[in-house]
Order: C-alpha cells, then structure tokens, then sequence
C-alpha cells in the first residue's frame, strides 16, 4: 500500500525537477500492473531483470521491501529509507526540498 | 500491454469460478473463511490514511473470531493502529489480552503475546515475553526467526535478561545448517548457507552484546560485539544491515570516546535516516563540539562526503520500453523506490 504515497510527491515536485522511478524487485508482473493501474500511479515503474539483467540485488544489493534511494541532482545517492510509513512522506518531501 | 495483462488476470480470475460452478458440486464454504475473505475485501478498499476504519475492521474480527488462527494475524495491525497510531493502548491491549485468554492455539498465542507485550509494559500491565516464548516452545522447538523476533523485541523494550537469553539461544541456531534445515526446498549453495549464517551470527551478537552491555558485563559485551562486528554486512550507502553500529555506537558514547560513536553511528543516522541512531549521533557531536549548533550543516557535509553516484542500470517498463535510469533521473532529484505488489 505505500506506492501511492509517492504519487502526491512526485505532482507536488515535477516542475521543479522531481522524478520517481519505482522497480518492482519480484517480478510480479499482473499484480503490479493492477495496483499500478487501480491507485493512478502515473510516475515510471519498471520491472527488474532476470539473470545478468537483475539490478535490485545484485546491482544495489536490495533485499528488504520497499526500499528507496533519494538521488541530487548530480546522480548521487544522499538518503535512503527503509519502508514507508504513514507520515513518512512529510520527513521525504523535507529532504527533496533540501536537495532541489 | 498493461490493457492486455489486465484482460488476462481478469480472464483467469472470471474462467477459475466458472470452472468450480460448472464441475464441482457446491462446496459448503467455511464460514471463517468466507468472513476472512470479505475482510480484505473490504479492508483493501478502505483508504490509506483511514486509519480508525482499518484499526475498527481488525478489532470486529478479532471479536467476531477469537479463537482463529487469523486473531494472531491481525494482533500486530491491532497494536501498531489502535495503540500507536490512535493513541489508545489500553483499548488495543484490553482485546488482545482477552483473545489471549480464550484461544488456546499456541502459534496464535505467540502472535497475540508478542503484540500485547509493548502495550503491557506501557501500560503497567504483567508482561513476561519470556513467558510468552517458552508457552510456544513447550509445544515446539522455536526457529531462528522466532528467537532472534524475541531478542529483538526484548532488547528494544530494554527486557535484558530475556534479551540476552533468546539472542544466545538465536546464535545457536545460526548455522549453515540450521538455516538449510529453515528453507528445505530451495536450493542454497554451502557459499550462500555459510553466508546467511553469518548474516544470523551478526544479528544475535548484536541483540547479545547490547543487552550484557546493559546487564553491567562489559566485557563480555564487548567480546560479543568484536565477534559480531567482522560479521556484518553494509547496504549500498555503507549502512550496516545489523544494529550493531548502533549499539557499538552508543557502547562507545557511555565510555566517553564520542569521535568512536561518531563514526560508527553517522551512515545510519545521515544516509540511513535512523532514529535512534540520529538521537544518539546528536548526542555524539555535542559532546564534542560543546552543544549541537551547526549539527545540520555538519551532517550535510558529511552526506556530501558519504553520498555515492548511483550505478547505471537499464530496465523494461510494462510496455516492454527500455530505459536508461541516467536519462530518467538527468539533472534532476529522483526518487527510486524498490518495491513488489501485495
């Protein structure tokens, strides 16, 4: 239920250079593109690869859902969050701030 | 393509049903799991933020239902909205403890303690985790998963005796081949099992060191932590994925030596945006700098410093469209979130 908790964020923030990428880490394609489809969530979702393809944990070593990385505007990694809970989005949109 | 991965879950759902009408003879359906059934129905359709409407859901049937398996299931939710987030505990403990009372399945009577045991002890109520532990162990062994949740939660509600109980019981457990005798039917390498042990000795040295350290044995709560420490592992930001930062981090802090505490606690308070890390990193810089001004420009620093470029990587959308994440995110500030439907 937490990804629709982005969706306010990423309308809040997109004309000031805010973006949201989501990757479904499992692979659960029919599920995810119901949920994605039932809440509106209109920012990019993606599907992880399988093999040599696989990022979430091979790349970024992810192995705890959901888990997100807050990147600046130079391509680095300044947060990342485990989980996101109801009110966690006010503590999310303070630190986009800092970094636009 | 999503229009179509739709039709087909539908088409799949729809062809199931007719399948069960048309050849088998109507099933009596259990009326506990039809009820279990409407419940998330009707809990999913519920809004987010309506917390009260979830919380109220949950208590209906848990009242309805006490002597389930799905009163466990539902134990924590209870706790965490009514005592937590609506700030009622003693409503939330009131229901567990008579559910306690009345279902005598031992799974669910593990469940139900483990939730009621924070609401007990805020609220000045008897509560025994260990007593709770050894009610499931007397009808079975208890897993890895089991023991190290009890230490964990022992350990938080600083119940160091118990928590130093059932970490040491959880680092017996954390063998290869206690972790291969868990998982029976995947296939783990002897390289990926010893691994995962690791990951297991970490977390019960971690539990184990943070307790004695607060039981007065120092030094065997240092001993645990150097045997724990080599042991750990970091997430992508150097975030430890154990507590034992945290907990060395504090050891450290209490003995004075504030730049120790300092380095051990700043990836999981700065980059790992920690709580009780953060409080204790505050503390840390204070006593060195005389007070905590210019902590945020300090941390700022240090998140600069310890901020790493993201990795290229390419992935399909649901369309089948390849995308560079470099294109996606150039010269913007992005959020990229790991997630799975439930």
């Amino acid at each position: 239920m937490e990804l629709p908790r982005l969706q306010p964020l990423y309308e809040n923030y997109k004309d000031q250079g805010f973006n949201v990428v989501v990757v479904d880490g499992k692979r659960q394609t029919e599920k995810a593109v119901a949920f994605i489809e039932k809440h509106g969530l209109t920012y990019t979702a993606l599907e992880n690869g399988e093999g040599d393809a696989e990022v979430v944990e091979g790349v970024f070593g992810v192995q705890s859902f959901p888990t997100s990385f807050l990147i600046d505007r130079e391509g680095r990694v300044m947060y990342s969050h485990l989980g996101f809970d109801a009110g966690d989005e006010e503590h999310i949109a303070e630190e986009i701030e800092s970094l636009l | 393509m999503k229009k179509f991965l739709i039709a087909v879950g539908l088409l799949l759902a729809l062809g199931l049903l007719a399948g069960c009408a048309k050849e088998e003879p109507v099933e009596e359906v259990d009326p506990v799991e039809a009820a279990w059934s409407d419940f998330g129905d009707t809990y999913y359709a519920l809004a987010d933020e309506d917390i009260e409407a979830k919380a109220a859901l949950m208590e209906a049937f848990v009242r309805e239902h006490p002597d389930t398996e799905y009163a466990g299931r539902l134990a924590g939710g209870i706790a965490y909205y009514r005592g937590e987030s609506l700030g009622d505990p003693a409503a939330a403990y009131a229901l567990l403890n008579e559910t306690y009372g009345t279902n005598t399945d031992p799974e669910t009577r593990f469940e139900l303690g483990k939730a009621m045991f924070p609401l007990a002890l805020e609220l000045g109520e008897p509560a025994d985790l260990d007593a709770i532990a050894q009610d499931l162990a007397a009808s079975r062994e208890l897993d890895f998963g089991e023991m190290i949740d009890v230490a964990d939660l022992a350990v938080e509600h600083e119940q160091w005796a118990t928590g130093a109980k059932y970490a040491e019981a959880a680092l017996a457990k954390a063998t290869p081949e206690a972790f291969l005798a868990d998982y029976p039917d995947d296939d783990y390498t002897p390289e990926e099992a010893a691994a995962k042990a690791d990951r297991r000795k970490a977390m019960s040295y971690a539990d184990l060191g943070w307790a004695l350290h607060n039981m007065g044995e120092t030094d065997k709560a240092m001993a645990a932590f150097e045997a724990g420490a080599p042991l750990k592992t970091v997430d992508y930001l150097g975030v430890a994925d154990t507590s034992i930062d945290l907990y060395l981090g504090k050891v450290k802090l209490d003995a004075g030596d504030a730049d120790g505490a300092i380095t051990l606690l700043s990836p999981a308070a700065i980059m790992g945006s920690n709580d009780d890390a953060m409080a204790a990193l505050r503390e840390a810089y204070a006593t060195v700098k005389g007070n905590d001004d210019g902590i945020d420009e300090w941390m700022w620093s240090q998140r600069e410093a310890l901020g790493k470029p993201i990795d290229a990587f390419t992935l399909a959308d649901y369309e089948g469209n390849e995308h560079d994440f470099s294109a996606l995110s150039d010269g913007k500030v992005t959020l990229l979130a790991f997630w799975f439907p439930t």
